[in-house]
Formats: C-alpha cells, sequence, structure tokens
C-alpha cells in the first residue's frame, strides 16, 4: 500500500483544478470550524480570567422579579444591604441603580449608561471591579452632584465633540453634575463610557422608589471562601425576607453561567459549521464518482495487470483521504489564522478571548477531515473496485 | 515443446446472452499452448478473438470447460486470485496501449509492480525498470510523457510495461493494430526478441502479415478452431 501513495498523488496533481475545488470546499468547513472553536474556547477562558481577576470578592444579589422583568415592586432594598453587612464573612455591600440616561455636554446629547453606588466605599467598589482613578477623587456624599466618568468620555472627543475634563458639569437627565473624577481606560468599552454617581442622585433622575436598588453586590473578606459566603447571604437573606425572590451569584457562578450559555451557543454555531464541512464531503463524493467514471479504463488496465480489488479501493480511499487532509490542514490554519484576527480585533473593542492554539482542536479538524474524506470516498471507490477488467476493457 | 502446456483450453466455451438469444463466443474449444511457444490466434472479425483473448489472459472465466494456466485450473479462482495470477504470469500488450497518459514512460512502466509484493528496493526497482526500457529501444525516452511519443514508441513502453514483473507470457491483443507497417514490424521484431529469450507469446491479429511471423497460426471462426498449424516465421 505504501507504494501507492505517490501514485495517488500523481492522480491528484493531473487533475489539479478540480482537485484544489474539491479541497477549498473542505477548507471553508474546517475553517468555519477551528476558527469558532478556538475563538469559543479563546472567550471561555477569557471569561474566567477576568473574573479572577477583577471582582473576586464580589458577590451579586439580584432580585427574581426584577430579572423576569416585572419591575421591581418586590425587589431588593438598602434594608437587605443592611442585612447582608450583618454578616461576619461580608466586608462591606453596596446597593446599585443602573440607568439609561440622556446626558447633554457642549450642546451635544448623547445616550450613557450611569451606575450609582452608595458612596460609603465607592473608592473600594471601583476598584474591586478593576476601575482605577486616573485624576480627581472619588465620590464621598450622596446629594453631592459629583460624578466620575469613564477614560473613554474623557480621553476622546467622539461623544460630545469636546473631552470633557475635571470640573465640568454634564446635564444628566435635567439636571447637572460636576464630574470630579475620571476613571483609568480598562480596555472594556462598557465600563470606559460609563458615568457613576452616588445612588441617592441616581434614585433622583430614575424610576427606583425610596431604597429600592436594582441590586447588590456584597464583597466578601476571604476570596477563597466567596462560596461558603455567598451561602451565608442566601441563608440569612431568606430568614430576613421570608422568601427566597433573590439570586445570590458568586463569581464562580457568574463563570460558570457564563461559560455555560456560551458553550450553548458555540455548539450551534460549530454545529452550523459542521454543516458546511459535510457539504465539503459531498464535494469530495462528487469528485471521487466523476474520477471513477472517467477512469474506468484506467482502472480495467490496472486490474488487468495484477491490481486486485484492495489497490482499487486504496487508490481511491487515499486519494479521497488526502483531499480531506489537505483541506484539513490549510483549513486548520485559515481558521487559526482567522481566530487570531478576531483577536487582534476584539482586543480594540475590549472583548477578552485568551486565544490558544489548542493541540485538540487541531487534531480534531485533522481527523476529522480526514475520516470525512475516508467517508466520502468509500462509496465511490467501492465501485471502483467491483469494476471488473473486461467489462472496461470491452467498452473499447 | 515437450514441456507442459502453459496454457490448456479443455472444451471451453464462454456463452452470453443477449435477451433470450445466446450467442456462444468461443464454442467447445480445447488448446494447449507450450513455453516458448510464439502463437498468433487469428480470425476475422466476431470470430471470437477478443474471448479467447480474455479467457487465455484470465480475465474472463468459461461458461463451460476447463482452463488451466500453469497447471492452475482457473475456473473456481476468485477475482483477486485472477489479478494476481495475471500480475505475476501474463503480461498484457494491448492495441491503444492503455497508458496513463500523465505519467512518463518510466512511471508508466513501473505501475505493474505497484500491486506486487517483493522485495526489491526502490533504487532496484527503477533499474529494472529502465533496464526493460533500454530493451525495447526506449533509453532516450525515459522521462517523456505518452504525448511525446510516437505510436510506435508508446506501444513500445506498453511492452516495458509488460514486462515489468517478468511474466512467463505475453498476450498480445491487436499489438499492431493502431500503428503503420513500419513500426507495426519493430513491434513484431520485438515480440521475436522476447520469444527468443524465452517468453511465451500469444497474439490475437486479424491481420495475415503480422500472424505469419508467428512460430504456430491458430484461426478461429463462428467461435471453434478451424485451423491449427506450424508456420515458419518470416
Amino acid at each position: 500500500m505504501k507504494k501507492i501513495i505517490p501514485f495517488v498523488i500523481m492522480n491528484l496533481k493531473r487533475r489539479k483544478l478540480r482537485s484544489y475545488l474539491t479541497i477549498i470546499g473542505i477548507i471553508v468547513g474546517v475553517i468555519a470550524i477551528v476558527s469558532l472553536m478556538s475563538l469559543s474556547e479563546g472567550l471561555k477562558s477569557g471569561i474566567t480570567e477576568e473574573f479572577s481577576k477583577t471582582g473576586a470578592q464580589k458577590i451579586t444579589i439580584s432580585s427574581k422579579y426584577s430579572m423576569m422583568g416585572q419591575g421591581s415592586n418586590k425587589g431588593l432594598t438598602l434594608d437587605d444591604v443592611k442585612e447582608i453587612e450583618r454578616i461576619g464573612e461580608v466586608d462591606f455591600a453596596t446597593g446599585y441603580l443602573n440607568s439609561q440616561t440622556i446626558s447633554k455636554f457642549s450642546k451635544e446629547e448623547r445616550q450613557l449608561s450611569v451606575t450609582g453606588y452608595q458612596v460609603d466605599n465607592y473608592e473600594k467598589i471601583l476598584t474591586q471591579e478593576g476601575k482605577e482613578l486616573l485624576r480627581g477623587k472619588y465620590i464621598d456624599s450622596d446629594k453631592s452632584n459629583e460624578i466620575i466618568i469613564g477614560y473613554d468620555l474623557f480621553a476622546s472627543d467622539e461623544y460630545f465633540g469636546k473631552i470633557i475634563k475635571l470640573g465640568d458639569s454634564i446635564e444628566i437627565s435635567n439636571n447637572n453634575y460636576k464630574v470630579v473624577g475620571i476613571l483609568d481606560d480598562t480596555g472594556n468599552v462598557n465600563n470606559d463610557r460609563k458615568i457613576y454617581m452616588s445612588l441617592e442622585n441616581l434614585r433622583e433622575i430614575s424610576n427606583a422608589g425610596e431604597k429600592e436598588v436594582d441590586g447588590i453586590y456584597a464583597f466578601a473578606k476571604e476570596t477563597s471562601d466567596i462560596e461558603k459566603t455567598g451561602e451565608k447571604i442566601e441563608e440569612s437573606l431568606e430568614k430576613f425576607r421570608d422568601q427566597e425572590d433573590f439570586v445570590v451569584t458568586t463569581p464562580v457562578k457568574e463563570a460558570e453561567n457564563r461559560a455555560q450559555t456560551l458553550e450553548a451557543v458555540s455548539i450551534v454555531v460549530v454545529g452550523i459549521a459542521t454543516i458546511s464541512l459535510l457539504v465539503g464531503g459531498i464535494g469530495i463524493l462528487n469528485s471521487m464518482y466523476t474520477s471513477v467514471l472517467e477512469r474506468r479504463r484506467e482502472i480495467g488496465v490496472m486490474k488487468a495487470i495484477g491490481a486486485r480489488r484492495e489497490d482499487i479501493l486504496g487508490i481511491f480511499l487515499i486519494e479521497a483521504g488526502i483531499i480531506g487532509l489537505i483541506g484539513g490542514i490549510i483549513g486548520t490554519i485559515g481558521g487559526f489564522l482567522i481566530a487570531f484576527i478576531v483577536n487582534i480585533i476584539g482586543q480594540f473593542t475590549g472583548t477578552e478571548i485568551n486565544l490558544s492554539f489548542d493541540i485538540t482542536i487541531i487534531l480534531i479538524a485533522l481527523g476529522f477531515s480526514f475520516i470525512l474524506g475516508l467517508i466520502a470516498g468509500f462509496l465511490p471507490a467501492y465501485q471502483a473496485s467491483k469494476q471488473q477488467a473486461i467489462d472496461s476493457l470491452r467498452e473499447e | 515443446m515437450k514441456d507442459k502446456p502453459i496454457v490448456e483450453l479443455k472444451n471451453v466455451s464462454k456463452i452470453y446472452k443477449m435477451g433470450d438469444v445466446e450467442v456462444k463466443a468461443v464454442n467447445d474449444v480445447s488448446l494447449e499452448i507450450y513455453p516458448k511457444e510464439f502463437v498468433a490466434i487469428m480470425g476475422a472479425s466476431g470470430s471470437g478473438k477478443s474471448t479467447m483473448m480474455h479467457l487465455i489472459g484470465a480475465l474472463d472465466l468459461p461458461t463451460k470447460g476447463e482452463i488451466y494456466i500453469k497447471k492452475q485450473k482457473l475456473n473456481k479462482f476468485t477475482e483477486n486470485q485472477l489479478s494476481n495470477l495475471r500480475g505475476k504470469t501474463i503480461g498484457f500488450v494491448f492495441q491503444d496501449f492503455y497508458l496513463i497518459s500523465t505519467l512518463t514512460a518510466l512511471e508508466n512502466v513501473r505501475l505493474p509492480i505497484l500491486f506486487q509484493e517483493n522485495d526489491e528496493t526502490e533504487e532496484e526497482y527503477n533499474k529494472r525498470c529502465i533496464n526493460l526500457l533500454e530493451i525495447v529501444g526506449l533509453q532516450d525516452r525515459i522521462n517523456h510523457k505518452q504525448t511525446e511519443l510516437s505510436g510506435g514508441q508508446q506501444q513500445r513502453v506498453a511492452i516495458a510495461r509488460a514486462l515489468a514483473n517478468d511474466p512467463e507470457i505475453i498476450l498480445g491483443d491487436e499489438p499492431t493494430g493502431a500503428l503503420d507497417s513500419k513500426s507495426s514490424k519493430e513491434i513484431i521484431n520485438l515480440f521475436k526478441k522476447l520469444n527468443n529469450i524465452g517468453k511465451t507469446i500469444i497474439i490475437i491479429t486479424h491481420d495475415l502479415n503480422v500472424a505469419k511471423n508467428a512460430k504456430r497460426i491458430i484461426t478461429l471462426k463462428d467461435g471453434k478452431i478451424i485451423e491449427d498449424k506450424k508456420n515458419k516465421p518470416e
């Protein structure tokens, strides 16, 4: 069989155009699979790393009602925050509100996201979330009408046609707020375009009722006990609220949840990409059938000069397998290249992708494309092997 | 000539069914061909020559009767056993050469060896194929492709290919049918040369001028042997 391989390669070379076109079919499928698989793995690993880097001590408590989009009537309140702060393992907690507001600066209006925290631990909260102050100070008073802006609003004039500096005043929902702090670049667009103010200031311009909060962040004293702390908050809050109408999410859980969602999405996407690879397989099938038909006489001659069934089967199977393998190799390289380019784009837009050239993905892609080639080539190869020498010679 | 026959047909018939009609392409033929013979099987179109060639070449099995090649009865042979026998014992030379156009002369000659188990190294194997091309007078055309060779040269490559596994029988099916008279003469001389070095040559032809070069001429008509005579080659 070893002797047959150079002969098979010669056969592929003599039908260059058709071989190339068939290989392209496989390349497209493999590129799709490899790029999507490696991007999805990279994203998963990126999420896990991001959670371990920032907010490792942060536990999020959200109301089930607000999560279900039923407003925050029965939602969490500042009383819940106080209750959580009583737990020994909790360092401190804050209620937060989020709002999309129309912000006006220098006669330009933009919709911006505003987050409000309780002022007691403003520095710790932002630091825990990986947001460092670049200039100015933190907010320390509830009704101060002071705000901290994300890095992009300071560094770029693309939002308001003018950059915002310390001491500038921004009109948010018809109230004026003074910029007292500017955050350093976090690399995350969502953070860097945000405005931060006190919880009570935001309550004034949002629909939240007295004491109501969209959610609570609790910060654990020890990162290692984060799961345990989460359980304690759950127990204590259930007792305090007399019902389990809230959800406690620890960083580990959240990373898992996001990774799970991503996993589900990637299964669907890779599934779709697999269909394109199967279409490539049908391309091989088509090409091999044509080849068998064209080479009837050649098969007859080979049989006449001593080729056995398995020799003919081998020739055509190896041919199909090589098409699959070459498509797999080029597709894998192309797939990683595309993933690499997407990764670079991701870095510009602040999406954390931990791209790595996983050997498992390479082996899966190469193995799958080779086996696909063999499967697609089997029927034509079997048909060729069954052909009787005499039939081909008699056709002349 | 008193050896045991290398090819033996005993009351062989080959019957094809064409709808309800049975056609006896070869009808109760018995024939013995001995090692080192040079036999021409002659006949007009439809006389059963090609069917005879297929039967003698182990490409087909008879409907009735028995076929022996080198004393092996072929009737019960599997397809792969027939392939093995052909590869080792019979070298085919076809009217239209049947070379693979994209391969060089040397690569075409190497083809039969792909399908045989042997202990030869790549180097020995190449050397032997080059030697075969020298025997047929194509030492300066080793790396030429089919399109770069004349009809006669192509047929000589085909003869070299037929010799690749050093078979005892060379079976030619109208081997000069597609050639001009000069090339035909060269090919016939090559067959004579091979016969002189001990190969059994069997040529199927309708051309008396070609048949005259054989030492024995068998004439077929309607699937039967009507004449089997010794001949003094020209």
